[in-house]
């Protein structure tokens, strides 16, 4: 049954939005007004299910980009009941694997987020995308990264392996550890920025 | 900055004014931010429903307790401990699917296929296809995946199995290769399936 005019209700926007969203209805060749009540009806749900549209869509778009990596969502179960058998069995080979592939990751989010404060990026990263950690703090200050997540779900294996992770995005970003104070389902870890000895040479005295 | 007006169902205008007003945030902020939302969404190709739906799917595997972790390190680490202990393996992956099936089947209900194949696409995102056809009583499974290798593959064959067993369905053939899972299923007995096509 089609809508009334007594239960359209006018509201107020900016007319270059509004602009976009005609473009778009033309593009898609859907009416303005089903666009309009589709962005309506799903706001209103991410509001009740989230509570802001601007932090899922931003938390969407990493998400997004951590799959163009190649990543894969997998039961924690199941991922670290094969880390703890295999970490028995070649501890030293799967610690340099998860920093190689930190190190990959790191060149990528330097490549992908070129001129933005990749450390935020980072934190971003990791706030939206490390689903094991639930409390992140990363504070940032003088070349001086200090890096607190708590895991508990971790073992002490999963949590090392973690570490070891963390340590190879970092090194990819110019960063050298200088304290890990890593204890089972808490990572502390502390960076500090390796001086670039070629730039440092051709600076005046 | 110029104003204008859009017409707007007024079922939908109250509702988000309700939520704006707990908030004690301003209706025309709001509107302006869900446009820009929106428009920034069909930059990705997406409609804004797609989006929130897959969002949904996500929060639900982390909630369920799913991580993310590189191609790169998985599956290496699933093929060195299958190849040590596939059997313990397989049966711990069926049980998580097991738990996985009847954790959205009692979340989204337990006849809703359609939700189950938009939640499965979006947690199983390494595959490029993952689809429930229902046929009568019968249901057919077909997920692939041409970057999953066969140790994996196999895992993700059981895990499959567990979740349609949280279902009410029993595979009775399976055709398991390289990077593709097809499982016929059937219903179990004493329980009906309603609908068509999922």
């Amino acid at each position: 049954m089609g809508k009334r005019k007594k239960d359209i209700r006018f509201v107020p926007v900016q007319v270059d939005l509004l602009e976009r969203i005609i473009e778009i209805s033309k593009r898609e060749g859907k009416p303005v007004s089903a666009l309009i009540h589709e962005a309506l009806e799903e706001s209103i749900r991410v509001y009740e299910m989230k509570g802001s549209l601007r932090e899922m869509v931003a938390e969407y778009e990493l998400l997004k980009t951590l799959r163009e990596t190649g990543a894969v969502i997998v039961p924690s179960s199941i991922l670290y009941y094969s880390t703890e058998k295999l970490y028995r069995l070649d501890q030293r080979a799967l610690l340099e694997k998860w920093y190689a592939a930190g190190q990959w990751y790191g060149r990528y989010l330097q490549a992908k987020f070129r001129g933005d404060d990749v450390i935020e990026v980072l934190r971003r990263f990791l706030s939206t995308c490390a689903w094991n950690i639930t409390d992140l703090a990363v504070s940032n200050r003088d070349g001086e990264v200090e890096f607190q997540c708590i895991a508990p779900n971790l073992s002490m294996q999963n949590t090392e392996l973690f570490s070891k992770y963390l340590e190879g995005i970092m090194d990819a970003l110019g960063y050298e550890l200088v304290r890990n104070d890593t204890i089972r389902g808490l990572v502390l870890m502390g960076f500090k920025r390796r001086e670039r000895r070629g730039r440092l040479a051709q600076e005046p005295p | 900055m110029r104003r204008g007006f859009l017409a707007a169902r007024e079922d939908l205008v109250k509702k988000l004014s309700e939520l704006v007003a707990s908030r004690h945030q301003k209706l025309f902020g709001v509107v302006n931010e869900i446009l820009e939302q929106a428009l920034r969404v069909y930059g990705f190709g997406k409609s804004l429903s797609e989006v929130v739906d897959e969002y949904e799917a996500l929060m639900v595997g982390r909630k369920a307790g799913y991580v993310l972790v590189a191609q790169g390190l998985l599956y290496p680490l699933v093929e060195g401990a299958y190849l040590r202990q596939g059997n313990k393996l397989e049966k711990a992956w069926y049980e998580h699917g097991v738990w996985l099936g009847s954790y959205l089947s009692a979340r989204f209900g337990a006849e809703d296929l359609e939700k189950l194949e938009k939640v499965m696409n979006v947690l199983l995102w390494e595959a490029s296809e993952f689809k429930l056809t229902k046929n009568g009583d019968k249901v057919t499974l077909r997920c692939i995946g041409s970057t999953i290798p066969p140790s994996y593959t196999s895992l993700l064959a059981s895990f499959l199995e567990g979740v349609m067993n949280a279902y009410g369905l029993t595979a009775v053939r399976k055709d398991v290769s390289r990077g593709v899972v097809i499982l016929d299923l059937a219903r179990q007995e004493g329980e009906a399936l309603e609908g068509g096509q999922a």
